[in-house]
């Protein structure tokens, strides 16, 4: 086996805080990454299903009736929602899918919360025909029964987790004991950019392609005469924060792109019931990664709260611990109540249901672009289209 | 410093018990029950809401724990209690170690965190996530205070990370006898054998071996080639079921001790 290593460029955040029963087969699965990430035909094989199956290259769309609702800047929205399986989690999948099949491993396990991930996860396995079993809580299981017999029908297998709080969190434990017990045949999909090293890395590596894309894009649909193309402000929600790093990665380098990333404060960050790692969180370790993390005061881990399913995670991507840190990144918090009412302003305004994670950074957008001028410019991520929500938004507003 | 000499005493059998488990009376208990016993070490689980490399027997311990709203902070009083009431009768015959999660240490301040083991008198700490790379210098920390930092060797762990291992742990190895989680296993992987040779040819410190050792015949087995055996899952299970927990230990401690049977 190479003993190849890929460089962490987030440090102190990320690590591998692992037992020593899994070490071995990270290792495994850095070479094997290592080896693949700038293979020629790795990438030849990825952009092919990227493009032919999940519908790639998304839409910058210039949402000309928000920017004008909203009165200020000019607001456009990189449409992962019009990803195949609706949303921009099947980049991930199909991504860590092809890296499965080099390293000839047969049995694919991953967490769900809600179920988009376990969706997309199952949606490749299905695809590429290899066996598919998914982590969900309990919990998430009774709240999300569709996306459950979505998986089924996919040919998955959902195991229900009756341990801790039955969560988003207990699932990737449950999963990351799983790969523990089955290091030879297994590999695990992780959904986003959280876990030990190089997992945090490699998802952000296949998310770029939002931020890639979204570059050139604009480039072209803001090439004037007048020269360059000011700057734009890109927004997006953070749970674990990949399609918001998927976003923001390629922007890095260019110091006048400013960056927000929107995360859920459920019930208001002053209470208990929220999900703002960044916003309220302590540094920590969770599921063998070094970040802000919500703990009580005395270091166990708290239960996330929000509407949406794919924000309610305790944790958070470490690289987006090393970008508020390093104040690259400004983090802020959007309320249920907030992203209901963003919900309902693109649906009506675009014509475009957002998913309800989506729609917090609507909500942000919402606040600050009617005090931009209508010279400045906007990238917001819709990560994911609202269909699967539209059941759940029902009952708050009836 | 204070766990390798035990081992030149003869095989220890170490049983683990988590904290608070009913609740931290009942542990101090059984610390009691182990003192007056020919055990010499015991693994104490602080509880944990994410117990990452533990199976449904000891993840279901931690969660009655918590539910008692057990901490870090009261095990270590406990701990000090303990060793005061059972010091008062001349040098306490029982080391305990603390297995937890490093979140935990992390949380609670890496200073002040070994000052105070040392101050409760805790011989060895075991963070089963704790990186070989020690970001935040805990061994040393752990060292200065004289307490142990026991470390764990996997089957899968390539010989030149056991040697790296070795050479930053202390007390003693804690051996994984097999891949996944803890609980009871129908038999000791052959593997454990190969792993304890491996750890021999690098390095003099004892090795222990846990994970799926549930039955007399695994730690006779495991006797046979390592300096001791760890019994986690079996014994938590037993007492959680058990009417009279005290005695069910008391048994425990004179049955399962091949040595004593």
């Amino acid at each position: 086996m190479s003993k190849a290593k890929i460089e962490e460029t987030f440090n102190p955040f990320g690590g591998q805080y692992i037992p020593e029963t899994l070490q071995a087969t990270i290792d495994e699965l850095e070479a094997a990454y290592a080896q693949f990430r700038n293979d020629p035909d790795f990438h030849k094989d990825l952009h092919y299903w990227l493009t032919q199956y999940s519908g790639r290259p998304t839409p910058l769309y210039e949402a000309g009736q928000l920017s004008k609702k909203l009165g200020g800047a000019k607001i456009y929205l990189k449409r992962e929602d019009l990803n195949h399986t609706g949303a921009h989690k099947i980049n991930n999948t199909l991504g860590q899918i092809l890296l499965a099949r080099r390293m000839g491993k047969r049995r694919i396990i991953a967490e769900t919360g809600a179920g988009q991930h376990g969706v997309a996860t199952a949606t490749v396995c299905a695809l590429f025909g290899l066996e598919c079993i998914v982590y969900m809580g309990e919990e998430d299981t009774k709240r999300q029964a569709l996306n459950v017999f979505r998986m089924e029908l996919l040919g998955a297998q959902v195991v229900p987790v009756t341990s801790g709080t039955c969560t988003l969190k207990d699932a990737t434990s449950e999963a990351i004991r799983d790969w523990m017990g089955h290091p030879h045949d297994t590999f695990y999909i992780i959904g986003s950019v959280v876990g030990p090293h190089p997992y945090p890395t490699m998802v952000r590596d296949f998310q770029a392609v939002i931020g890639r894309e979204a570059k050139a894009q604009y480039a072209t649909a803001e090439k004037s005469a007048h020269g360059a193309p000011s700057a734009p402000t890109l927004v997006a929600c953070v749970g674990g924060g990949s399609n918001a790093i998927g976003l923001f990665y390629p922007f890095l380098d260019d110091p006048k792109v400013k960056m927000i990333g929107v995360e859920a404060a459920g019930e208001g960050v002053g209470t208990e019931r929220h999900a703002a790692s960044l916003t309220k969180g302590k540094k920590g370790i969770l599921h063998g990664s070094f970040s802000y993390l919500l703990q009580t005061p005395d270091g166990q881990v708290k239960e996330a709260h929000s509407i949406s399913a794919g924000l309610d995670y305790p944790g958070v991507g470490p690289e987006h611990a090393f970008l508020k840190d390093n104040g690259r990144v400004q983090y802020v918090s959007i309320t249920d109540a907030e992203a209901l009412e963003a919900f309902q302003l693109l649906a009506k305004t675009e014509g475009i249901i957002p998913a309800l994670e989506s729609a917090h950074a609507i909500a942000h957008v919402a606040k600050i672009a009617p005090r931009m001028s209508k010279a400045e410019r906007m990238i917001v991520c819709l990560s994911g289209r609202g269909d699967k929500d539209v059941a759940h938004v029902q009952k708050f507003l009836a | 410093m204070n766990l390798e000499p035990i081992f030149k005493t003869g095989k220890q059998l170490i049983p683990y018990l988590t904290a608070g488990d009913p609740d931290l009376a009942t542990t101090k208990e059984y610390l009691k029950i182990l003192a007056d016993s020919p055990v010499k070490i015991v693994e104490l689980g602080i509880p944990f809401s994410d117990p990452l490399a533990d199976g449904p027997v000891i993840q279901a311990s931690h969660q009655r724990a918590l539910r008692q709203n057990v901490t870090l902070q009261k095990v270590l009083e406990m701990v000090r209690v303990f060793r005061t009431e059972v010091g008062a009768r001349g040098p306490v015959p029982l080391q305990i170690v603390f297995m937890l999660d490093y979140n935990l240490i992390y949380h609670y301040g890496i200073e002040p965190f070994a000052k105070d083991c040392a101050g409760a008198g805790v011989a060895g700490v075991l963070a089963p996530n704790l990186p070989l790379e020690d970001p935040d210098g805990l061994r040393k920390k752990l060292e200065n205070a004289g307490v142990d930092l026991i470390r764990l060797v996997s089957s899968s762990t390539p010989p030149e990370r056991v040697k790296r291992i070795c050479e930053n742990s202390s007390g003693f190895i804690y051996v994984l006898s097999t891949h996944g989680v803890t609980g009871a296993r129908a038999s000791v992987d052959s593997s454990a054998k190969a792993t304890v040779d491996r750890i021999r040819a690098v390095s003099k410190l004892p090795a222990a071996v846990g994970f799926g050792i549930s039955k007399l015949e695994h730690v006779r087995d495991v006797f046979s080639y390592a300096d001791g055996a760890i019994v986690g899952s079996a014994l938590v299970k037993a007492l959680d079921e058990s009417v009279d927990k005290a005695m069910s230990l008391k048994q425990w401690t004179k049955h399962f001790n091949p040595d004593y049977s």
